[in-house]
């Protein structure tokens, strides 16, 4: 198990060949910042290419993060709706949002409606009733439910999102991915980086940067 | 209770099937609604039956969750007599000069000629005997029954002969077997034909399976349906040897 600071430290030492200057241009936070966006396109590729592929459509645990998000009423209290903490990866049928549940009943979820399909469900009174579940739609950065979970006294959802936002979690943390993919993201950082544009030194002395 | 499978359950039974999440729920729910409809139309999983006072103008109207009728007649105790259609009843609505729809008028029962009071009156002052046998010669005669119906789909009621105004009919039906309120509750016969169907439908219009597939999920769901229909069929020995029976009557001795 590697920790957030370690692999972004290692990348870090590996791009400059040694112990970083303090007057870089690159600093150990964009380091940071860019290995978080590679692990989740890192992720997101080992889910399409090997589980996809294989017909497997349930994502592997190390891509699943958890949130909690607060309710609130719209529409005149006819629904409700929560703001999405981060931005989970694209998937068809949006499975990018995995799953949203009452905090009270975890097990119970809410039923997934793809963007712009309830329109044409709520007309239809058997299927528009869901057997007797809530459903959401998930639009922009909100989900929007369809019914108003505040008067079922459901104040807070809770949240399985497929991402992992390395830039809320601190330099101790694990990083929570598989050991076989440490190599990865750090050789995809590695390449980001080399691509970036390095300015010219005109200052003729031994520091190299310019 | 007894046994049922609520149609949630066999969704989520074919999402395990086939190894889906819960974001293909919506999709396999709308192929399990329309597959239990269309069950309930060949399989006759759900005969409803319920009573009903005709009104004032005749009629009945039909219940949300009607599809067909199996039987309609007069509540008689605990058994019912069966009505038979009238195809000659007129499809419109009685519109008196008030705009307002009434009765039509009591034909059959009010004959213009004679003294009697009804056409059953007029047929014993004209055609029976004061011993009550019939005199003959009356040609042309055939029965018919008065107290008769007919569904009529555009104005969504049973239109009833006059004579049965304010009185109870029976009502059995097919039922579309959903109620938009409850949670869908399917005989344990049909879940695995359901679910076959599901599974097929999803086939059929998901690109990732080839016609071969399709034709085999196809296939799979005939024979479930074909296996719910037999075992709904309730025929048996007994039931041949009763109907045999039934259709046998004592002779009358020379």
């Amino acid at each position: 198990m590697i920790t957030v600071g370690q692999i972004t430290e290692q990348i870090f030492r590996l791009h400059v060949g040694g112990n970083p200057d303090a007057d870089r241009e690159i600093t150990f936070h964009d380091v940071r910042f860019l290995m978080g966006q590679v692990v989740n396109r890192i992720l997101k590729t080992e889910h399409l290419s090997v589980n996809v592929a294989n017909g497997e459509h349930f994502p592997p645990h190390v891509c699943i993060a958890s949130y909690t998000a607060t309710v609130t009423a719209v529409d005149a209290n006819t629904a409700s709706e929560a703001t999405l903490p981060v931005f989970p990866m694209n998937l068809p049928r949006q499975m990018g949002v995995w799953s949203v549940a009452s905090t009270q009943n975890s097990y119970d979820k809410y039923i997934p409606i793809q963007t712009g399909q309830w329109s044409l469900v709520s007309s239809n009174s058997m299927l528009s009733v869901l057997e007797g579940h809530v459903g959401y739609e998930v639009i922009g950065n909100k989900i929007r439910f369809t019914e108003n979970l505040i008067t079922d006294q459901i104040t807070e959802v809770a949240l399985q999102l497929l991402v992992q936002d390395v830039t809320s979690m601190t330099d101790t943390d694990v990083l929570p991915v598989p050991p076989e993919l440490e190599d990865s993201i750090i050789q995809e950082t590695l390449k980001a980086l080399a691509i970036s544009s390095k300015p010219q030194d005109v200052t003729p002395d031994s520091n190299d940067q310019a | 209770m007894a046994a049922s499978v609520q149609l949630d359950q066999i969704v989520r039974d074919a999402l395990i099937t086939c190894g889906k999440p819960i974001h293909y729920y919506m999709e396999f729910l709308h192929y399990a609604l329309k597959g239990f409809r269309e069950m309930q139309y060949d399989s006759y999983l759900n005969v409803t039956s319920r009573e009903f006072t005709v009104n004032a103008n005749g009629e009945v109207f039909l219940p949300d969750d009607y599809v067909d009728y199996v039987r309609i007649g007069q509540k008689n105790g605990q058994y019912v007599i069966p009505m038979e259609p009238k195809y000659t009843f007129n499809r419109n609505e009685n519109i008196n000069s008030d705009g307002v729809q009434v009765a039509y008028p009591d034909i059959e029962g009010t004959p213009a000629a004679k003294d009697a009071t009804s056409y059953e009156a007029e047929y014993y002052t004209e055609y029976v005997n004061d011993k009550g046998e019939h005199e003959g010669r009356h040609f042309g005669h055939k029965a018919t029954q008065r107290k008769s119906f007919r569904v009529l789909p555009e104005r969504e009621v049973i239109l009833f002969d006059v004579s049965v105004i304010d009185e109870k009919i029976v009502l059995d039906y097919i039922s579309t077997g959903q109620e938009p309120s409850l949670r869908t509750v399917v005989h344990p016969y049909a879940s695995e034909a359901l679910e076959r169907y599901i599974l097929y439908r999803h086939f059929e219009n998901s690109k990732s399976y080839g016609v071969g597939q399709v034709r085999e999920a196809k296939e799979e769901y005939t024979q479930a349906h074909r296996r719910l229909r037999a075992r709904k069929n309730d025929m048996s020995i007994g039931a041949i040897i009763r109907s045999l029976r039934k259709n046998t009557h004592a002779g009358i001795k020379s």
